[in-house]
């Protein structure tokens, strides 16, 4: 059977995971969205999703998760799927303070460099698209916008998560630099477009050279950290 | 073993006093969670992440290449884990004598 089920927010998926289950279907893969699942006796397993970042798993990660039990289903992103009988008690991954936390940085992270990054590939697409009117351009433009406005939305509640576990973390825990400017300067460019579209000119011009010299500056600190490491 | 190592947290004490002997990561759950009576349930992830972090410091080691048939990977402390946890329970003992001594709010 196959299911669409779109989310960033991996709790969310393990809960309709596990719900899943309880109606007896257990799940082989997942991509893009789409999750293909199999037949299984209600209730036999709990889902958990644990951050692995890009690449692939470290042996260590694997060796202990046999030996705990746990069956790694396959990979969401940056995301891996794990599933354990649930005969075997409640499953929970994270069970300290500090440990609860780093995850939780690591995942916040994730979000903030992906929102960067989605900024600056809506930004690159709209450069392309506008002179044109390439709509179907500009539709994905539209998305990758969207994509981009929920990646930052969630990595908000994640840090309000953070604060809620360590108050002193938020202070701590500023973003990297390159990465603030390059989403200013992406903003920047595109609120030009809207005011170019709107005939404001001047400011549109003001915007989108403040944008670019906001790129370039995060293009030479990120240049620069290069050259030191 | 720099300043900040001391005191450590509840996981990383019971992960090289369970270590003292080799074990592997179900083994390492069960001894820690009968020790404190069902207190510390460490998860899966807790696990891996202190196991990485502690192997990182050079303070447990992996042991050689998997045993046993599910791949177990088994763990032991070194030589520089067993001073931290040495000078660790030395502070804890400190404390409880402290305790003891003052009263313990009871």
């Amino acid at each position: 059977m196959i299911r669409f089920h779109f989310t960033f927010n991996k709790e969310n998926m393990a809960a309709w995971l596990d719900e899943m289950d309880r109606h007896g279907y257990k799940l082989r893969r997942t991509a893009a969205g789409f999750c293909i699942f199999d037949p299984v006796a209600p209730g036999t397993y709990d889902y958990q999703i644990d951050y692995a970042g890009g690449g692939a798993l470290d042996p260590a990660y694997r060796s202990l998760m046999a030996d705990l039990g746990i069956e790694i289903v396959c990979r969401w992103g940056p995301w891996v799927v794990l599933r354990r009988m649930a005969s075997e008690g409640p499953f929970m991954l994270y069970t300290d303070a500090a440990s609860r936390l780093e995850h939780l940085k690591k995942v916040r992270s994730f979000f903030a460099l992906m929102a960067c990054l989605e900024l600056f590939a809506v930004t690159l697409l709209a450069s392309l698209a506008l002179p044109d009117r390439q709509w179907p351009l500009l539709v994905v433009a539209g998305l990758g916008l969207a994509a981009a406005a929920a990646m930052i939305a969630r990595a908000k509640n994640i840090q309000a998560e953070i604060t809620a576990l360590d108050p002193n973390s938020s202070a701590g825990a500023p973003e990297p630099l390159p990465r603030v400017l390059i989403a200013l300067g992406c903003v920047c460019i595109l609120i030009s477009y809207v005011l170019q579209e709107a005939s404001i000119s001047d400011a549109a011009a003001f915007l989108r050279g403040a944008g670019i010299g906001l790129l370039l500056v995060s293009i030479f600190l990120l240049f620069r950290r290069r050259l030191r490491a | 073993m720099s300043e900040t190592d001391i005191p450590l947290t509840e996981t990383v004490f019971y992960l090289l006093l369970v270590l003292q002997k080799p074990r592997h990561g179900y083994g390492i759950i069960q001894e820690v969670e009968s020790l404190t009576d069902g207190r510390v349930v460490l998860g899966a992830g807790t696990l891996y992440g202190a196991l990485k972090t502690l192997s990182g410091k050079k303070w447990i080691r992996p042991l050689g290449s998997p045993q046993g048939p599910r791949g177990r990977k088994e763990y032991e402390i070194t030589g520089e884990g067993r001073a931290v946890l040495h000078r660790e329970t030395d502070r804890l003992r400190q404390a409880l004598r402290n305790a003891e001594n003052m009263g313990d709010g009871k």
